[in-house]
């Protein structure tokens, strides 16, 4: 697929963008909150990977999905520094304003948006290495690719995001399963 | 430092909510990474769309007069002016009919104006020629006024303005502003000069003045024929009197009108009438020389001349009363005298006038003896008797010394007379 959108088939880089779309938005949402700017910054992000697709090369080390959620990332960073993107949690009333809901279902929701505004409470650059260290599996060498930032800042502020989010989830935190 | 534990394994971190994609969204991706090709730059697209515009006009310049029009009119009643094609106006007076089809115009009947409008520029295809065919011929045309009238199954064609040519009788005629010519099944057509004719006020003005033309064509016309007549009256008078000299009541040829022997006296107491000739005695005698005379005979003419008029005064004076105190009244004032008495028998009865004039031309045919000075006869009858006896008079002063040939000469001479005319028929 990666050769033919080099090629420009539209049909073969609109397969890639179903494939990771759901990649993008994810990280884009969790480093800058949900709203309607996900979907721009996704576009963003998709677009400049449409444009780098010849400079990138899929037998180098870096896959697919790495290269994306760097754009994504650094896309959303730079949005965030010049404050185009807000990063407000959704409140609960919005959130659960439907009757009825299942408990399960009601109690995870509640972690998530607990999660939520935990992560929301981290500087961006620590938010940052811990969505790609934690949600997408990069490792620090990679994170550090993204961010351009040496390998021992990403480990200090990934020390410093884990944390603040164990303080701040406490109430929902639970002792490691049993391998 | 310890290193903190990860929080996903304590954690559901899956649980942390995220925005999901929307329906549609990888297509709009794509279809804005990767926009449909487009056949080249903006330059190149509006250039060739530039070509394919100018393409479409001047093929529907060249068409223009290609596309078929068609139709017809019948001016019944008043003058109608109609398009015909692209380029044609047609102006039909009324009783006119014409049709048409493209540039093709078929006149039927009546008198119809025409105004095509010359082809211009370059062309693809060549342009459709303008024809208007008669029932005597075709008249073909590329840009040009001309008139067309249709009079008997003939067809004039009255060119105005640019060139057409007038097809008949198997030939052509080209006719150029101001010609006209005649199409006629029968002949050939020629073109003969003829009035540009504009239309208008002016185009009015010439109309006028074509008629007056054509009326002055037709009174000269008549005037020659008059002419002819005459001549012909002339040379017969003329014939006949050389069969017979003594009758006619006329002058000879060489003679004046006035210069009457007793047989022209005999004819005028015939029909009652009478001739006179009042000789004038304020006679210019500087030209002596254009009536065979020599200076020397101015003092013979003065004095004969001088004589004349004191016979008029003494016959005409006692017949006005304003003369009656005497003196030497002038040729004219006596003339003038003579009229009025004249012109007052006349109101008097014509008949008793009539009778004077018969009675006078009597006696200067010695047909009648001359009445005796002391008769009562009437100022109208001595005025008659006056003039007419006065220019025999003055020859007879004269034929002393000048011979009766030189004598009459200078009497009857024109303008030798101060009052001259007649009277009756």
């Amino acid at each position: 697929v990666l050769a033919r959108c080099r090629q420009g088939d539209p049909g073969a880089f609109r397969a890639f963008v179903a494939y990771y779309e759901r990649l993008v938005f994810m990280v884009i949402s969790r480093l800058a909150g949900r709203g309607p700017h996900v979907e721009d910054l996704s576009q963003e992000t998709f677009l400049r990977a449409a444009r780098a697709l010849r400079s990138f090369d899929p037998q180098g080390p870096a896959k697919p999905s790495s290269w994306l959620l760097t754009i994504a990332t650094r896309l959303t960073l730079d949005a965030r520094r010049r404050r185009r993107v807000p990063l407000e949690p959704f409140t609960d009333t919005e959130e659960f304003a439907a009757p009825g809901t299942p408990e399960t279902e009601r109690s995870h929701r509640e972690l998530g948006r607990a999660i939520e505004r935990a992560a929301a409470a981290l500087p961006d650059d620590q938010r940052a290495v811990f969505v790609l260290a934690e949600l997408h599996g990069l490792t620090m060498s990679e994170i550090a690719g993204t961010l351009e930032t040496p390998e021992a800042t990403v480990k200090t502020r990934l020390f410093r995001a884990r944390e603040r989010l164990r303080a701040a989830l406490a109430p929902y935190w639970k002792d490691a399963k049993e391998p | 430092m310890t290193e903190p534990e990860h929080v996903g394994d304590h954690v559901p971190l899956h649980a942390w909510p995220f925005e999901t994609p929307p329906p549609g969204f990888a297509a709009r991706v794509a279809a804005l990474a990767f926009p449909r090709r487009s056949p080249g730059p903006a330059w190149v697209r509006w250039t060739v769309f530039a070509a394919a515009v100018t393409a479409l006009v001047a093929w529907f310049v060249a068409r223009r007069d290609r596309i078929a029009v068609e139709g017809e009119v019948d001016a019944s009643g008043e003058r109608t002016s109609v398009a015909i094609g692209s380029r044609g106006v047609a102006v039909l007076e009324p009783g006119a009919r014409v049709s048409w089809r493209d540039g093709r115009v078929r006149q039927e009947r009546g008198e119809v104006f025409y105004r095509v409008d010359p082809v211009r520029g370059w062309r693809l295809l060549p342009p459709v020629p303008f024809l208007v065919e008669t029932p005597a011929g075709t008249v073909r045309v590329l840009g040009t006024c001309f008139r067309v009238r249709i009079e008997d199954q003939q067809a004039i064609i009255d060119d105005l303005e640019g060139r057409v040519e007038a097809q008949g009788g198997g030939t052509a005629v080209v006719l150029t502003p101001g010609e006209s010519t005649v199409l006629d099944p029968m002949s050939p057509p020629a073109s003969q000069p003829g009035a540009t004719r504009r239309t208008g006020p002016i185009g009015e003005v010439d109309e006028r003045l074509r008629w007056l033309q054509r009326e002055r064509r037709e009174l000269e016309r008549r005037e020659a024929e008059l002419r002819r007549r005459e001549s012909e009256v002339k040379r017969s008078a003329e014939l006949g009197r050389e069969g017979a000299p003594a009758t006619g009541g006329g002058a000879a040829s060489n003679r004046s009108r006035f210069d009457l022997t007793r047989e022209d006296w005999v004819e005028l107491a015939r029909t009652g009438s009478v001739r006179f000739c009042v000789p004038n005695p304020a006679a210019d005698w500087t030209k002596l020389t254009d009536l065979g005379l020599s200076p020397g005979d101015a003092e013979t003419l003065d004095a004969a001349y001088a004589r004349s008029r004191l016979r008029m005064a003494e016959s005409l004076a006692p017949q006005c009363p304003e003369f009656a105190d005497g003196g030497a009244p002038s040729i004219m004032r006596l003339i003038l005298c003579a009229q009025s008495v004249v012109t007052d028998a006349q109101r008097t009865g014509d008949n008793l006038f009539a009778d004077m004039r018969r009675q006078v031309a009597e006696i200067r045919a010695g047909l009648r003896p001359m009445p005796d000075p002391v008769d009562s006869i009437s100022p109208a009858m001595r005025v008659l008797l006056s003039v007419t006896a006065e220019s025999d008079a003055l020859v007879r002063d004269l034929e002393a010394n000048l011979g009766p040939e030189q004598a009459r000469k200078i009497v009857y001479r024109d303008r030798g007379c101060a009052w001259s005319g007649g009277w009756g028929h």
